[in-house]
């Protein structure tokens, strides 16, 4: 190994373990490491730049901007008020119903904000009406962490991914949509089963309380709801075309973003500050981190290293979603995606190699389409991997804080034993949908 | 115009081993929304604010739902009630130990100004450790009151 290379190596793998184990700001760890690579000579500062993914940067500030606004308008706690009065103080269908309507919110917005702006709403309708929160607040977790799964937008891990591969954003939902719909629907079941008894009401009346509440006193300015939703529609349209635009993802997010900052009247400065700049520097960081590894030849070594054990696609792909499944459930599941997607091209560029001569598009093309299965597997392990445990994904993390103050808050170990089995089910379900639809029958 | 001049110097004082009941009613009977700790010597260790301990009552989520206007009746969380522990809380436990005092040498547009700039009803006078006296945002329009009845 070059001195050089073990520089890299360093710098990365202390930067690494500084950010998961969480005792400094990760954003902190990702610009210092990010800067000392270029101190230390591993690449020049313009290369430095290079490494960094604006489109993921531009998808993640466009989206940022469009939700700050959609946050004010009040629509959260007006479907969660409506689903209340729906249900007749039916836990069950509260639960159901919360939890649907967290995954779709969570593939289409991001599961963090969504779960910012439901669970407190839920711990407080649950505590009106005397259920424990604990179930809604496990099902709202799991919702969240699953529905992300199903797009493009939904959970750093694609976002990532996507702009890597140029997948786009119907890709992730004709490929990975059927898989989390399935999971979805499987995991609400067990959590009936698990928590009927905990779902049983209490000598409370539903009707008298939930009936007592008003939902359309939330909705303050209904122009700016009418035009936020109008706006976030014609976003999701954008996304859906963009292929067919050959647009990038970052220009649908950020045309929604600018066009509702200007239609909304909004004030600049608020919205700017609502923008998440730590999560965007700590990227920013993290690719150029990543980047020393590459520079320094060292996901070259590793991925001969490991086509070295084994070159079947089969074996493969579980291997990546279930190491990537356990990995995520206990650390950020960021930083291992960002080191994955190099290591991940260049396992694919080697076991399907340019034997015809195809130019480079053409070629990405071919090998992007057998290797579908390797991303895929990615994709399902990191995001589904965050259901393990309370520390897995940053919504958990939130919805946990959200907790402490009620009768049973969430913490690691009662939380271990529903979310680590529910992981371990989703991760079986994905593993048996990448065998029948991508693997067994090639 | 000095502080001195002005402060209330007839205050409720509470000590740290205060029982949380205690504290309500002082609350309650003397209309303040501050209390002052301090310690058998008079040396002021710490201020209670009513806010700290309506919200140790308040579920802490609700601070996080922007708008509550739809609710009328809070259902089971009426029945809410300190729980054991929070019953055997005192005023040590309530108080806000790193506070803003002001010597009762300085000027009354300093106290007016931190008082604002602190958005605190009032704010204890201190002559050295001890606490002397406290000074309200009423006892600032007094001696604005004063200054213009002189000119």
């Amino acid at each position: 190994m070059t001195a050089q290379a073990a520089i890299a190596l360093v710098i990365f793998v202390i930067a690494y373990i500084l950010i998961v184990t969480e005792r400094i700001h990760r954003t902190k760890i990702a610009i210092m490491g990010g800067i000392l690579l270029v101190v230390f000579r591993i690449m020049s500062q313009p290369e430095a730049f290079g490494f960094i993914d604006f489109n993921t940067i531009g998808l993640l500030t466009g989206m940022m901007l469009l939700i700050s606004v959609i946050k004010e308008t009040g629509v959260f706690s007006y479907v969660a008020i409506k689903i209340a009065k729906q249900a007749r103080g039916d836990a069950w269908k509260i639960l159901l119903w919360f939890s649907v309507f967290t995954a779709v919110a969570s593939a289409l917005l991001d599961n963090v904000t969504t779960v910012l702006l439901i669970a407190p709403i839920t711990i407080l309708i649950a505590e009106m009406l005397d259920i424990s929160p604990f179930p809604f607040l496990v099902a709202e977790i799991l919702a969240s962490n699953i529905g992300g799964t199903a797009t493009l937008i939904g959970d750093p891990p694609n976002i990532l991914i996507g702009s890597a591969t140029d997948l786009s954003f119907l890709d992730f939902v004709v490929h990975l949509g059927p898989v989390v719909v399935v999971i979805l629907v499987i995991t609400l079941f067990a959590l009936k089963i698990t928590f009927r008894k905990a779902l049983s009401p209490g000598d409370i009346d539903y009707g008298k309380i939930v009936e007592g509440m008003d939902e359309t006193k939330v909705i303050k300015d209904r122009a700016l709801l009418r035009r936020s939703l109008i706006v976030l529609g014609l976003t999701i349209a954008g996304f859906i075309a963009h292929d067919a635009l050959s647009l990038k993802p970052a220009t649908v997010a950020l045309a929604g973003g600018g066009a509702l900052l200007i239609w909304s009247g909004t004030d600049i400065e608020k919205r700017l500050e609502e923008v998440e700049w730590p999560t965007l520097f700590f990227f920013m960081g993290l690719f150029v981190l990543v980047g020393g590894l590459e520079k320094a030849g060292l996901l070259e070594r590793l991925a001969t290293g490991i086509l070295s054990a084994s070159t079947s696609i089969v074996v493969l792909s579980l291997c990546i979603l279930w190491i990537s499944a356990i990995a995520s459930s206990f650390l950020d599941n960021i930083p291992f995606v960002a080191a994955m997607i190099p290591l991940l091209l260049k396992i694919s560029t080697s076991l399907f190699p340019n034997t015809e001569g195809l130019d480079e598009a053409a070629y990405k093309l071919y090998y992007m389409k057998e290797s579908l299965p390797l991303w895929w597997s990615l994709a399902l392990g990191a995001c589904l991997g965050g259901n393990g445990t309370i520390i897995g994904a940053s919504a958990n993390v939130v919805i946990a804080g959200f907790s402490e103050k009620t009768k049973s808050p969430l913490n690691f170990k009662n939380y271990f034993r529903y979310g680590f089995s529910f992981m371990l089910i989703s991760v079986a379900l994905s593993s048996v949908y990448l065998l029948l639809r991508y693997l067994l029958f090639r | 115009m000095k502080i001195k001049e002005y402060m209330k110097r007839d205050f409720r004082t509470v000590s740290p081993g205060t029982p949380m009941r205690e504290v309500a009613l002082l609350f309650f009977e003397s209309g303040e929304s501050v209390l002052p700790v301090t310690e058998s010597d008079g040396a002021l260790v710490g201020l209670i604010l009513i806010d700290d301990f309506i919200l140790i009552f308040l579920p802490h989520y609700i601070d996080l739902i922007r708008n509550l206007d739809f609710i009328h009746d809070f259902g089971a969380l009426e029945r809410t009630s300190f729980s054991i522990e929070e019953q055997l809380f005192v005023a040590g436990d309530l108080m806000q130990e790193n506070i803003s005092v002001l010597d009762e040498e300085d000027s009354v547009m300093k106290a007016a100004a931190v008082l604002h700039k602190l958005d605190m009803p009032r704010i204890p006078i201190v002559r050295g450790k001890k606490l002397v006296g406290m000074m309200s945002k009423n006892d600032v329009c007094k001696a604005i009151y004063d200054m213009e009845g002189h000119r």
